[in-house]
This record gives C-alpha cells, sequence and structure tokens, in this order.
C-alpha cells in the first residue's frame, strides 16, 4: 500500500515538474517570438480604424456602433474578444493626443461603444486594479453620469483606488468638489498628500480657499495636508492662520506651520517663531530658528545664539544654519563658538563655517518636511 | 544485537526523517503559493505607480546611502560615481572609509576633491574613533560625505554612518554591490505608502555574474556561463522570490541582505543599531527590530519588495562558497542563539510562532538532518538492513520535489519580472534545478554543518572572499573583507 502512494506521488510530482517546465519553456518562447509582433498588429490596427471614425465628423452615431459591431465580428482583424479591450486602450491613448472635436467625439466613441456602462459596472468588482482601471477610465473619458459611482471610490478600502477617484472626480466635477472628496478620504498617508500636491498642482488659484478651509478638519491628518500644501503654494492668504497654529498647543503641527512660513517668507512670522524657540520641542525649535534665518531676521541673534549649545544636535546646526543667515553679528557670534575648544557649539559652528568655505548649502537638507 | 538496536534506531529516525520531510516541504510549498498573488499585486500596483512622483514631490523622505568600504581602492571611485546616479532627488551618500589599510581613502580625496571638514554630529550608537569626515569642494559631487575611521568591522563602520547620516532613512549598500537606477524609488515606496508603520524594507539581491556591466550599471542581463554561479541563481531566487516575498506578506521577514536594505533611523538607533560581534548582522538587526517593537506592542511592518535590484557577485570557486556558506550558518545560529526567548513564543506573534520556528527548525537544524540521513543511509546499506524500494521511491519524491520548487521559484520569475530575456538561460536555470540534487546541495549541507561545528568552536572570522570586479572594461576588483 505504502509502495503504491508514493509510486503514485512520484508520477504525480514528475508530472507536475514536466508540466511546469514545458509551460515555462513554451512561455518564454512563445513570448519571444509574437508578443511584440501580436500586440503591435493589433494597436496599429486598431488605431487606423479609429482614426478613420474620429476623422469623419459627418458619421452618425449608428453608423459608428455599425462599424464597431464589424469590427467585433470580424475575427481577421483581430480576436473578438480583443475588440474591446483594444479598441478601448486605443481610445484612452488617443484621448491624450488629439482635443476640440476630435476629443469630443472620441468621448462619446468610447459611450456609444458601451464601454461607460461596463466601467460603472467594473467600480464594484472585488479586485482593487479592476476598479482603478475603471475609474480612471471614467475620469479620461469625462463620463458626466457616473459621478456620483466615482465619489464613492474616494472612500474605497485601497489606497491606488482611493487616488485614481480623486483624479477622476476632479476631471468630471472641476475643482468645486475636491473638498467634498478631501473630507471623504478615510486616511491621508503620505503617499496620498503627494498625490494630492500633484493633482492640485493646475488647480492652485482656485484651490487655495479649499485648502485654507481644510485647516479647519477634525482630522488631524487633512489639517498636516493642508499646512504643507499651503506652503509649498506660498499662500500670502494663509498666514495668519498659520502663525495661530505655529503658536498654538500642538508640536507636530507647530513645525510643519514655522516650516510652511519659512517657504511663504512673511515677517509676520517672526513673533511666533521667537516664541517658540523658548517652548518648542527640538523640532519646532529646528523649524523656528530656520524660518527666522530664512527671513534675516537680525533682531533675533540673541535669541538664537544660545540654541548653538542645545542638547540636541539638529537644534545646534540649525541655529548654526541660522546665525550664518543672520549678517555681520550672526557670522561673528559663529566665529567666536569656532573658538571654543571642543564644544558642541564649536563642532557645529565649524560644520557650518566649513559648508560657506567649501560652498555646499547643507541647508537644504534642513527644510526637509 | 547492534544490528537490533541499529534497526530500532534507523526505524526511529527514518519516521523522524519522514515527518520532517513533509513539513519542511509543506512550509516550502506554503511560501511558494503565498508568494505568488503577493507578487502579482505587486505588479499590478506597480502598473499605475508613478515613481517618477517620488522623484519629484519635495516631500519625499531623505535617504542617506551608507557604503562601508574596506580596502576597496580599486573600485570604489567607480561605486560612488554609480550612487550618486541613482533616481532619487533627496539623497546624500555617506561613504565609511573602515580603516583601510590601502589607498581607498586618498583615491576618493584626489577623485573627488575632498577636503576635511567638521560636522556635528550625535554618537547615538558606538563606534570606532572617526578620524575625520571629508567633502568634496566640487559641485556635483555636493551629496558625498566621506568618513575616515578606525577600522571596527563592518557593523562598526555602518553604525558610525548612521550617527553621521541627515537623513530620515538609512540605506545600508555593499561597496562590491550594483544597485538599478530606480533601485532606491522602488523601496522607499513602502515607506511612502504607510510610512507611520513601515521600519524597514529590503530589496531582492541577484547574482551580477555573466551580466554585462558598464560604468557601474548592469546594461543587459545574462546568465553566467560558469556552473558555481548558475545554481546560486536558482538558489537566490528561491529565497528572494518564494522565500522572503512570502515571509514578507505575513510580516515574518527576518532577513534583510545587508547589501540592500532601507531602515527608519530612527527606529535603527531605538533598537541599538548594527551589532559588532554578530557575524550574520543583517539577520541579527532585522531579529532584533522585531523582537523590540514586538515587545512594546508597536503596530510596525518590516517589508520585502521583489524588485528594487542589488546585484552582487557570487563566489566563482567551491573554497570561496564554502566560506560564505560556513560563515552564513555561524551567523544565522548566532541570530538563533541571542534571540531564543522568541522561539515558539506567542508574545512575538508571527515572528514567534511561525518565522523563528522555521529558520531554528529547518534552517538551521535542516543541513545536520540532511547529512545524518545520508550517514543512516550509508550504514544501513552496509548492514543490509535497508528498504531499497522504499528507500529509492523516498529519495526519488525529495529529490522531485525539490526540483518542483525550484522550478516554481523560476516560473514564478518568469511570469513575474523576466529579467533573463534569453529563452536559453531558462532552459540552463530549469536543468540546473535538475543537476543541483547531484551533489550541489550535499555539498552546501557540508558546509553549513561544518559552519555550525565552527560556531561551537568559537570561530568568528568573515573569511575572505574572493571577487574578480564586475566591469568587463575595468581592472579586477580587489579583495574584500
Amino acid at each position: 500500500m505504502a509502495f503504491l502512494i508514493v509510486s503514485l506521488s512520484v508520477a504525480v510530482l514528475i508530472s507536475i515538474v514536466i508540466a511546469l517546465s514545458l509551460f515555462v519553456l513554451t512561455r518564454k518562447i512563445a513570448r519571444w517570438f509574437l508578443s511584440e509582433y501580436d500586440s503591435r498588429l493589433s494597436n496599429s490596427l486598431a488605431t487606423e480604424f479609429y482614426a478613420l471614425i474620429l476623422a469623419d465628423t459627418e458619421m452618425s452615431a449608428d453608423e459608428i456602433r455599425r462599424h464597431c459591431g464589424a469590427l467585433r465580428r470580424n475575427r481577421g482583424f483581430f480576436k473578438r474578444k480583443r475588440t474591446i479591450r483594444v479598441g478601448k486602450s486605443v481610445l484612452l491613448k488617443l484621448v491624450k493626443e488629439i482635443n476640440g472635436e476630435e476629443l469630443e467625439r472620441a468621448r462619446d466613441l468610447y459611450r456609444i461603444m458601451g464601454c461607460a456602462s461596463l466601467a460603472v459596472i467594473e467600480l464594484r468588482d472585488h479586485r482593487w486594479w479592476k476598479r482603478a482601471d475603471a475609474v480612471s477610465e471614467l475620469g479620461a473619458m469625462k463620463v458626466k453620469e457616473s459621478l456620483d459611482q466615482v465619489l464613492e471610490l474616494v472612500s474605497d478600502k485601497d489606497e491606488t483606488v482611493r487616488i485614481k477617484a480623486l483624479e477622476a472626480g476632479l476631471e468630471i466635477g472641476g475643482p468645486e468638489i475636491l473638498p467634498v472628496m478631501i473630507e471623504a478620504l478615510p486616511e491621508v498617508t503620505l503617499w496620498t498628500i503627494m498625490n494630492l500636491a500633484k493633482i492640485l498642482d493646475p488647480h492652485l488659484r482656485e484651490s487655495d480657499s479649499m485648502i485654507l478651509s481644510l485647516l479647519n478638519s477634525k482630522k488631524k491628518d487633512l489639517r498636516k495636508f493642508a499646512i504643507i500644501m499651503l506652503g509649498l503654494t506660498k499662500s500670502v492668504s494663509s498666514v495668519p492662520q498659520l502663525v495661530n497654529i505655529a503658536s498654538s498647543g500642538d508640536k507636530d503641527e507647530a513645525a510643519y506651520a514655522l516650516q510652511a512660513l519659512s517657504f511663504i517668507e512673511d515677517p509676520r512670522a517672526i513673533p511666533a517663531a521667537l516664541q517658540a524657540l523658548d517652548t518648542g520641542t527640538p523640532e519646532v525649535k529646528t523649524k523656528a530658528t530656520l524660518l527666522l534665518g530664512q527671513l534675516g531676521e537680525t533682531d533675533a541673534v540673541p535669541s538664537i545664539s544660545p540654541l548653538l549649545s542645545d542638547t540636541d544636535a539638529a537644534v545646534r546646526i540649525s541655529a548654526a544654519h541660522a546665525l550664518a543667515r543672520l549678517g555681520e553679528s550672526g557670522l561673528s557670534i559663529l566665529m567666536i563658538s569656532a573658538l571654543e575648544n571642543g564644544t558642541p557649539a564649536q563642532r557645529a559652528s565649524m560644520q557650518v563655517l566649513d559648508e560657506l568655505k567649501i560652498g555646499v548649502d547643507e541647508r537644504t537638507a534642513d527644510f526637509q518636511w | 544485537m547492534v544490528i537490533q538496536l541499529w534497526e530500532g534506531l534507523n526505524e526511529f529516525y527514518s519516521f523522524f526523517v519522514l515527518v520532517y520531510f513533509i513539513l519542511i516541504n509543506l512550509t516550502y510549498l506554503t511560501l511558494l503559493i503565498t508568494s505568488l498573488p503577493s507578487i502579482l499585486n505587486y505588479i499590478r500596483k506597480n502598473a499605475v505607480f508613478d515613481y517618477r512622483s517620488i522623484l519629484k514631490s519635495e516631500l519625499a523622505p531623505s535617504i542617506s546611502v551608507l557604503v562601508p568600504a574596506y580596502n576597496e581602492e580599486k573600485s570604489i571611485i567607480q561605486s560612488i560615481h554609480a550612487l550618486l546616479k541613482l533616481y532619487y532627488s533627496n539623497l546624500e551618500v555617506v561613504v565609511i572609509n573602515d580603516g583601510s589599510r590601502d589607498s581607498t581613502l586618498q583615491r576618493m580625496i584626489e577623485h573627488f576633491g575632498l577636503v576635511k571638514v567638521h560636522k556635528e554630529f550625535e554618537e547615538s550608537l558606538p563606534a570606532a574613533a572617526v578620524r575625520g569626515i571629508y567633502r568634496s569642494t566640487l559641485l556635483p559631487f555636493d551629496k558625498l560625505i566621506v568618513v575616515d575611521k578606525n577600522n571596527g568591522g563592518k557593523s562598526d563602520a555602518l553604525n558610525c554612518g548612521v550617527n553621521i547620516a541627515s537623513s530620515k532613512l538609512v540605506c545600508s549598500v555593499d561597496a562590491d554591490s550594483i544597485l538599478e537606477p530606480d533601485a532606491l524609488l522602488r523601496v522607499v515606496k513602502p515607506f511612502i505608502e504607510d510610512s507611520t508603520r513601515v521600519v524597514a524594507s529590503g530589496g531582492i539581491v541577484r547574482i551580477v555574474d555573466g551580466c554585462e556591466v558598464e560604468n557601474g550599471f548592469v546594461k543587459s542581463v545574462h546568465l553566467s556561463k560558469k556552473w558555481l554561479p548558475t545554481f546560486q541563481v536558482n538558489e537566490y531566487l528561491r529565497s528572494f522570490l518564494t522565500g522572503r516575498v512570502g515571509w514578507s506578506a505575513i510580516n515574518g521577514l527576518m532577513v534583510i541582505s545587508g547589501a540592500f536594505g532601507l531602515f527608519d533611523k530612527k527606529t535603527l538607533i531605538k533598537c541599538g543599531g548594527f551589532r559588532t560581534d554578530s557575524i550574520g548582522e543583517d539577520m541579527e538587526l532585522v531579529t532584533r527590530i522585531h523582537r523590540i517593537l514586538r515587545e512594546e506592542k508597536r503596530d510596525y511592518r518590516v517589508v520585502f519588495v521583489p524588485d528594487p535590484v542589488c546585484w552582487t557577485e557570487a563566489p566563482k570557486d567551491l573554497k570561496t562558497l564554502s566560506r560564505q556558506r560556513n560563515r552564513w550558518h555561524r551567523g544565522l545560529i548566532d541570530t538563533m542563539k541571542l534571540h531564543r526567548k522568541m522561539l515558539f513564543n506567542p508574545r512575538y506573534g508571527v515572528i514567534g510562532m511561525l518565522a523563528f520556528p522555521y529558520y531554528f527548525i529547518f534552517e538551521m537544524i535542516g543541513p545536520f538532518v540532511e547529512l545524518t540521513g545520508i550517514i543512516f543511509v550509508l550504514l544501513s546499506f552496509y548492514l543490509h538492513i535497508v528498504d531499497v524500494y522504499f528507500f529509492i521511491l523516498f529519495l526519488v519524491v525529495a529529490v522531485i520535489y525539490g526540483i518542483f520548487l525550484s522550478i516554481g521559484a523560476i516560473l514564478l520569475e518568469e511570469y513575474t519580472f523576466h529579467r533573463y530575456p534569453d529563452p536559453k538561460d531558462i532552459t540552463r536555470l530549469i536543468a540546473f534545478a535538475f543537476i543541483e540534487n547531484l551533489g550541489y546541495r550535499q555539498m552546501t549541507a557540508w558546509w553549513r554543518v561544518k559552519g555550525g561545528f565552527d560556531y561551537l568552536r568559537g570561530v568568528v572570522t568573515w573569511g575572505a572572499m574572493n571577487r574578480s570586479g564586475f566591469d568587463s572594461k575595468s581592472e579586477k576588483s580587489p579583495a574584500a573583507r
């Protein structure tokens, strides 16, 4: 019995191994010989076909539908089951290259082919990548009817889908719906923030007030995002609110606000920065000293110079960097500290003086978010 | 009487080996099966992930690449040039000259126009004394920092680099390895996606032998024509694409290769940095990170990313390979011994109940079981007490199962990343999956057993690694530690 079982196992394993080997090799060879040729042929034929339809502005919807039907039936053209997929991908490529009437026509064609309805159905697919593709498609094709379904995906469990939904929502609904979408986000990770910054880039003028309103959000992540965005966009109108945050109790947000203020370079931030030098955490102190250095606030030299002997190395270095930017009085303190023997202040001062000497702008490293 | 005793012992041992065999293979199979969806999911994510967003963003976390260098005068310049060309905007490269006896430092000073500077840093981790810190006066190399220190070994040099690094993340890289230009963008991705939980991530290490290398980068990928590196390609594929991906999926990854790993600097310092008295410092560090963070009940992740590639040279002669495997096994035993309280300890979750026992039972004890099995069989043949049919069938099952796992890993590679474009290379890999059972596996098992005995004897040396260098156009590279 044991012999039989083991023999059978051996036979099964040998078969699997042979089958796997053959599969790997066949796949490799097939890919090698055919894949490039096949995809190029399908894509070039489809591109030609759609270009023809798009160029003929007189062609009615019925005629287009008839052409698409013919395309689906024609096995010689390319495989039937791939028709919609290849056709859709070609259309999606085309909409990036065309504009005006041609673009509108391509979007109509997308609907006429039934792709929009299919994409809306796929928004509920259990596979995240299907949802992400579908929502991107609807955005690229500006399918207005699908806006509600697209907005639902902003709170999807998958981050990639959420980001794609944000992009699509903005494309379909415009910047006005951004506050609704951002508030609907279940969490705001660094990746989401980076993508939001990218998405908002072309709409910065319209979105300034919207970002400002996010400073009052109950979600800490969103407030943090808003502070960063206001800094990156150098929003002067946000200075009073950022100054408030810099002086507020939340140390984490205060550090971000000081960082944003150093990007905006508005002198109204000076009192808050000076206050932060005494009360802040090492991170807050670092950002406050850099802000004062950035603003060239020479009156702050007496407040910054004691920080050269701070217990935290990052604070000492940022103080030295700030002093280096505060004219003669700052530089002379640095040079005096550099003469001290073996003290932390001497090391920080020497580092910054060396950087000045060799022309390395190390200060940029301190401006990391 | 002796024969009866031997028969009893043989029966017990056969049963033990059978159970061991079933368990180990079930584990490997489970890892293979869990790897496939993880890799496919990763590839799908990659298809919609725009890495340029990281490259362009001011919000991307800063990275300090730490490169310990000891007697690397022939290859260090090219290595640094390649590292400075990596696609990442928020980057600094910290080269730590670990008391080299050759002209490694002098060559760097001359080539990059380095001058000695002061740099304030906190000695958060203990390390040998720093003799000097150098920066370049030339603008293209302003991201380069060279630290000259007394010799203290690789871990000591890395600790020194961590102290000096000014970035949020630190990346350990071997001076004799090649990173792909986008490797940092890919390995940092988990930190961006899950910035609050991810504390470490590692990329895949592949064998560079046979590939065409130009100016410090791999131009085209081929399999080596030599036997030993080809065997190792199969081993690496099994280890990285099935093993590490599978463990990473359940947050049970216990090793991030020392040749290429990215760590959160604060966590690294908090956990005590690299151990200078450990032979397998990379595995020990990751295990310690797990141990400390689990004890603190922190929600964290250690991630393996399967496509940022670090190319490394494989040992090409048996002597070097034996030294490498011996050292790896000593490092494994050392880690197991140091953190033995984690074994089957539910307090450490997946690590204590699955990953640690796996490494202990299968990776550490495995070679001993394999070799004693061979000895038992030979003795049983000598005493004529072996069931020949059963033995042959068992052997065939074991060998074919091994081949099945190897081919599974090759299939995974071919289905996902297909880095070897030439079908001949894949054919060779499959052929080597068969051949490796005829001596190579037994040989590596012997080296590992020997490593175990060396560990008991207190051997702590690294053993010289003879390397011939990557670049076909460059001169031969020096012997590393």
